[in-house]
């Protein structure tokens, strides 16, 4: 790949004309090299090796749980129920994203899904949904997956090994990147009342778990989980009606 | 790499496979219903903005404050994004906008 088709084919995502595994994996692969990068520099200050770092980014591959890791390592006793648990619990909304996504797989062989699902992440899940023909495709499916599962490793170990030299990601606003997405691809998805309702509800229900009960992580499961009932809910009175 | 370490490695991947795999196992074994299927539709957009709804805010010695950066970066973004309809387009403008919003300030 030469950087001139590359270039080529960032216009035409730009232009929305013609939608491969590199432009949808694009937005993903510029959130999340600043993320990597500070989990490498963050395991580099806590003096653990490049092998922890790299471990943590290709076997466990889960932003959130891979940072709380990094804290729990820094304290002196840790247990490993522990260390079970919190991982447990921050990657328990996975569940639900394999679930939702689970219909898409209908004609996929067993080793396809095998090899997709343990890479699966919110943001491979939420950029995938909206493209109907590659969601559906084991292959071209998996190349986005595995665009955005190199892109963490690699600039993993570019943050472990350029520690000093990284300039501060939130200069560029890269930081914002993954919500941004998030934003673009929650529109997408909105095209009838009841998604308009599980939208809104979905917030309401968030700021009611996360910021009046303090549920932290597990907050965006429940919240997740009431939205689409609501979403759900609606939909049947409005058929039944 | 410590024996630590290569423990809490293993573990953590069991607990991350433990959620990202068993849905595949389950609905082999288990005939999804229609209606589930359909409260399944609700996820994307339900996970989606229950997890950037936390991003808007900091938290200050306890006290949650609304990140009005963020905020004014979020409201561009969803403009482009409705007026477009194009996600890409929305993660760059988002972008450019904090990144700005950081310079003049």
């Amino acid at each position: 790949m030469c950087g001139k088709s590359l270039l080529s084919q960032a216009r035409t995502a730009l232009t929305q004309k013609q939608i491969t595994p590199l432009t949808l994996a694009m937005p993903i692969m510029m959130g999340y090299a600043p993320i990597a990068m500070t989990f490498g520099l963050l395991t580099y200050q806590q003096h653990l090796g490049v092998w922890t770092a790299l471990a943590l980014s290709t076997v466990l591959y889960a932003g959130a749980a891979q940072f709380a890791i990094l804290g729990l390592l820094a304290l002196s006793n840790i247990s490993l129920g522990q260390v079970f648990i919190t991982v447990f619990l921050i990657n328990l909304r996975h569940f639900i994203l394999s679930l939702a996504y689970i219909p898409n797989t209908k004609q996929w062989s067993f080793f396809e899904k095998l090899r997709f699902f343990p890479i699966l992440t919110d943001e491979n899940f939420a950029v995938l949904l909206t493209n109907s023909e590659i969601k559906k495709d084991p292959i071209q499916a998996y190349r986005v997956s595995i665009l955005t599962y190199s892109t963490w490793a690699v600039f993993t170990l570019i943050g472990y090994g350029f520690a000093s030299l990284i300039p501060d990601p939130k200069i560029l606003g890269l930081d914002f990147a993954l919500s941004a997405m998030f934003i673009g691809i929650i529109i997408l998805f909105i095209d009838r009342l009841e998604q308009i309702i599980t939208f809104i509800a979905a917030i309401l229900f968030m700021l009611f778990f996360y910021f009046v009960l303090d549920c932290g992580r597990f907050s965006v499961i429940l919240a997740a989980i009431l939205a689409s009932f609501v979403g759900w809910g609606v939909e049947c009175r409005r058929k039944s009606s | 790499m410590s024996t630590k370490i290569f423990l809490v490695v293993l573990l953590s991947m069991f607990a991350t496979q433990l959620s990202r795999l068993s849905p595949m196992f389950i609905s082999s074994k288990f005939h999804m219903s229609e209606s589930f299927e359909r409260w399944l539709k609700y996820i994307p957009i339900s996970v989606l903005t229950a997890l950037i709804v936390p991003e808007f805010f900091e938290q200050t010695s306890g006290e949650f404050h609304i990140n009005t950066n963020y905020l004014i970066s979020g409201i561009v973004a969803l403009c482009v994004g409705l007026w477009k309809k194009n996600m890409l387009l929305t993660t760059f403008v988002g972008v450019i906008c904090l990144a700005s919003l950081r310079f003049l300030a």
